[in-house]
């Protein structure tokens, strides 16, 4: 197992070079000019477009500049945002942890709703609940996210407000809030007011997704022959269910959960943009439109790593819900 | 300045799947239209209403960045209105244009004067302006901020602002670190500023925020300057910085305590005032409707809806800001002497009135010039074809058939494309096929787009021009000068008798006077018809009844020093 881990981080160098070569490849090739992001529509006299671009380094060619970023790189400095001057670390640390929070939350949502609803539905197929989960799933996933998040804003922002309804029914629209957290993850001093709607918005169409597939791979595991071998030892639905079907059914759900993750770290950015809540989506977003390259390399750069854990994590976590999946040397016997 | 509405493609793409859910959302909840809404105060149109000034307390800002974090809040670095807003309320410069009137009014130099030939002048500081910390605002203060401006290492993307000023290419180029053209006497309170070349409207450029003092002890110590706007910048202006910026989610601001009382003689009557740094326009507005702030932009398209719901607002005041086509003027078919009457048939076909109507739900004014009517100095018609008011498609007519050429190849109307500029273009294309003349889209990247109408490579173009500060010259030398040629001027219009009327005003020291050669030059303008203006733009704030005197200058910045809240 151990060397499993190392072969598969033994990746992650050359996926870090790929990712920084194709990058820089990409903003040379692609059109444009990042010193006139700076000015808007306006022209940008000479002295002012040198002095922009020595202090970049945007007067020296392609491979002086991508050399100058490896040797930035060894040092961990990721250099400075050309649109607003600042540490490029200090944005993917800010951001990072802003995505990551939310992308938690989004996921233990989705993890809970998701799965509870899928194993029910499967259990009780064709009753009523199993009914009104297929069209409710349906109808989530045909919606888009940013649809629903402005309906909630809508729901609980403008509607609670503008009707006089009580405090506790409205809830904050923008932001992050306070931003005050306790062991990382878990929010204080009224900060889940501004998490809920951003979290519930996000973790909807994966949620919807969770319970739908769930739900069939459940309902196949409940016609394999150990389920009824476990009926015929006289274990109650419940046992059966919960310890021998959720366990065989998870893993294609553990599969998508765990992409999923990444997923939501990464991309959120409608329900950022929406929820106005500061991750990396919209950072990324925002830098490829101003052609802020420092900032787009050093966002990408981290989610590459992050991504490469996720998997990793996700690949091991089989070995717990299926005793046949050994790593490394150990399958190999 | 980029204008508001430029960025972000695909959030607009959102904004309209938006728009459809707020159609479906207004028309469930119709029915509750008559007793909901506190927001709404009887009557309408009232912009003041009589009410006991009352100070303190907290304004939630929701419109000044509604479209996202600044890049820069330094008064050297900035270069967007939204970014500057924050800086006109925490710096006070040398000289101020009244919000109200227009006209230039005295600020921390209590007076000023040229010489004969309108190249060197002295400001005369005013005793009893402090820094927030307590220390005075001495002229050194003004000639370090302007240096540091200039300085390469800086890299400014405003120090072009310094250009006019004694040695400032030689500072840029990294040869000097003082500006050779400014004496500053802290003793006796002046500073004596020589410039390149005759400039009569050099006190009003020093209004710009790029002229703000820096306190140098403060900044001095800076081992990055362009880091000063991550802590708390000490200024000297009615409102002091609570805290540092926090990235996109807030700037707060809290009231100068000791504020020396500026144009109007009082300090701030707001305790605090809080910008809320919003990633979506639509979004920043839902948050005005659910009253989590007492001021909001309104986003694309909602203009109407949002007059309706909202009676405090200012999107009927314009401001100094046009919104025009212009030709290229070394084009074969459209430009030159020669093809004249083409030009002047196709500015008479355009609609202008329909563009605003459709595309700006009435939210902006039609242009019938180039400059706005806020700025002093202003005379309406100076031109009946370029400033026509509404189309003329029977003189149009007349003009094409005096012109005896054939339109061959489809004309281009280029424009930077998802920008929401496709419904004009749109129209402007309908309108000259009414004359005859086939035209097409040329739609083209936006992060491109302007250095190519830079070198010439547009044949009838779209373009948008915000005032820096409130001179005439301003919208016509960058713009028309042949100096420009190469940067703002786009036409690529090199006309020697405007060159002439330009540089003439430009030594003139009496406004008047040299108001009335920029109103020539202008005039030549229209009448070549370089450039058809199409609209002037307006304010897009709404604000809830509890905002008292809200007032927006004609360059899109807020009096927040002006605002008092009804509890």
């Amino acid at each position: 197992m151990g060397s499993y881990i190392l072969r598969r981080l033994a990746l992650v160098p050359l996926l870090v070079w790929g990712a920084v070569t194709v990058l820089f490849v990409v903003f040379f090739v692609m059109p444009g000019d990042p010193v006139q992001q700076l000015v808007g529509e306006r022209a940008v006299p000479e002295t002012v477009r040198a002095n922009i671009e020595a202090r970049y380094g945007l007067d020296r060619p392609v491979w002086v500049q991508y050399g100058r970023y490896w040797r930035q790189l060894a040092t961990g400095d990721l250099g400075e945002s050309y649109q607003n001057r600042r540490e490029v670390s200090s944005i993917v640390a800010d951001t990072g942890a802003a995505s990551l929070r939310l992308a938690t939350w989004a996921v233990l949502i989705e993890v809970v709703v998701g799965i509870t609803t899928g194993v029910v539905s499967a259990v009780r197929r064709y009753s009523f609940v199993d009914a009104l989960t297929t069209v409710s799933t349906t109808m989530l996933v045909a919606v888009p996210v940013f649809v629903l998040g402005y309906l909630f804003q809508y729901a609980f922002g403008v509607f609670t407000f503008q009707n006089d309804l009580p405090e506790w029914l409205r809830f904050p629209v923008q932001g992050i809030g306070p931003d005050s957290w306790t062991l990382f993850f878990l929010p204080t001093n009224g900060q889940w007011r501004y998490l809920v709607l951003p979290a519930f918005a996000l973790a909807s169409v994966s949620t919807a997704l969770v319970a739908r597939m769930m739900r069939s791979t459940m309902l196949e595991v409940l016609r394999a022959d150990y389920m009824r071998t476990a009926m015929a030892k006289g274990l109650s639905e419940r046992q059966v269910v919960l310890r021998h079907g959720l366990r065989n059914a998870m893993i294609p759900v553990v599969t998508l959960i765990g992409l999923d993750l990444g997923i939501l770290i990464g991309s959120a950015v409608l329900t950022e943009t929406v929820f106005n809540w500061p991750g990396m989506g919209t950072a990324i977003f925002a830098a490829i439109l101003t052609q802020d390259a420092p900032v787009v390399l050093g966002l990408v750069l981290v989610l590459v790593v992050a991504y490469i854990f996720i998997n990793l994590l996700v690949d091991l976590s089989y070995g717990l819900f299926d005793p046949r999946i050994r790593y490394g040397d150990e399958g190999a016997r | 300045m980029p204008t508001r509405g430029d960025r972000h493609v695909l959030v607009r793409l959102v904004a309209l799947f938006l728009s459809l859910a707020v159609v479906a959302t207004a028309c469930a909840t119709n029915g509750d239209e008559g007793d909901a809404g506190p927001t709404q105060p009887g009557g309408s149109g009232g912009q003041e209403r009589a009410g006991e000034l009352v100070e303190g307390g907290t304004l939630v800002d929701l419109q000044n960045f509604a479209q996202g974090n600044p890049d820069h809040i330094d008064p050297g670095l900035s270069s967007t209105i939204q970014g500057s807003q924050p800086g006109q309320l925490l710096f006070d410069g040398l000289t101020e244009t009244d919000y109200v009137t227009g006209e230039l009014e005295p600020m921390v130099a209590e007076s000023w004067e040229s010489n004969e030939a309108g190249d060197e002048w002295t400001f005369r500081l005013r005793q009893g302006v402090n820094w927030h910390n307590g220390e005075p605002v001495v002229p050194s203060d003004f000639k370090f901020a302007w240096e540091r401006v200039a300085n390469p290492q800086f890299a400014s993307e405003v120090a072009y602002h310094l250009d006019p000023i004694l040695g400032s290419d030689a500072v840029a180029a990294g040869e000097a670190t003082e500006l050779d053209g400014v004496v500053a006497d802290d003793e006796a309170m002046t500073l004596t500023v020589r410039l390149e070349y005759p400039y009569s409207i050099f006190p009003a450029t020093v209004s710009h925020l790029v002229f703000s003092p820096v306190p140098r002890s403060e900044v001095e110590a800076l081992a990055d300057q362009s880091q000063w706007e991550r802590g708390v910048m000490t200024g000297n202006g009615p409102f002091k910085m609570a805290e540092p910026w926090v990235d996109d989610q807030y700037i707060k601001l809290e009231r100068n305590g000791d504020y020396w009382g500026g144009l109007e003689g009082h300090n701030a009557y707001l305790d605090a005032l809080e910008f809320r740094i919003s990633a979506d326009v639509d979004s920043a507005y839902q948050a005005f409707e659910a009253g989590q702030g007492q001021t909001g932009y309104i986003p694309p398209g909602r203009t109407e809806e949002a007059l309706v719901k909202y009676p405090q607002h200012n999107a009927t005041e314009e401001t100094l800001g046009t919104y025009y086509f212009a030709f290229n003027m070394n084009d074969p078919v459209v430009g030159g002497d020669e093809n004249l009457p083409l030009r002047q048939a196709m500015a008479l076909a355009i609609d202008k009135q329909a563009i605003v109507d459709t595309v700006y739900s009435g939210g902006r004014q039609v242009a019938t010039g180039h400059t706005p009517p806020a700025l002093p100095g202003y005379e309406e018609g100076l031109s009946d074809i370029a400033g026509a008011g509404a189309p003329d498609v029977e003189r149009a007519r007349g003009l094409l058939e005096e012109w005896g050429g054939q339109v061959t190849e489809p004309i281009r109307l280029n424009f930077n494309a998802g920008a929401g500029h496709e419904p004009v273009v749109q129209i402007i294309q309908a309108n000259l096929e009414e004359i005859g003349i086939p035209s097409t889209l040329d739609g083209r990247d936006s992060t491109t787009y302007f250095s190519q109408m830079r070198a010439g490579e547009g044949q009838f173009f779209r373009a948008g021009w915000i005032w820096d500060y409130v001179a005439y010259d301003n919208g016509l030398y960058p713009l028309f000068h042949s100096e420009s040629i190469g940067g703002d001027n786009l036409a690529q219009y090199d006309n020697p008798e405007y060159d002439e009327l330009i540089d003439t005003a430009r030594s003139t020291t009496e406004e008047a006077e040299a108001n009335a050669l920029y109103r020539q030059a202008e005039t030549l303008v229209l009448e070549d018809v370089a450039v058809v203006p199409l609209n002037w733009y307006t304010g897009q704030i709404v604000y809830d009844e509890s905002v008292n005197n809200f007032i927006q200058s004609p360059l899109q910045f807020v009096a927040y020093d002006q605002i008092w809240l009804e509890p």
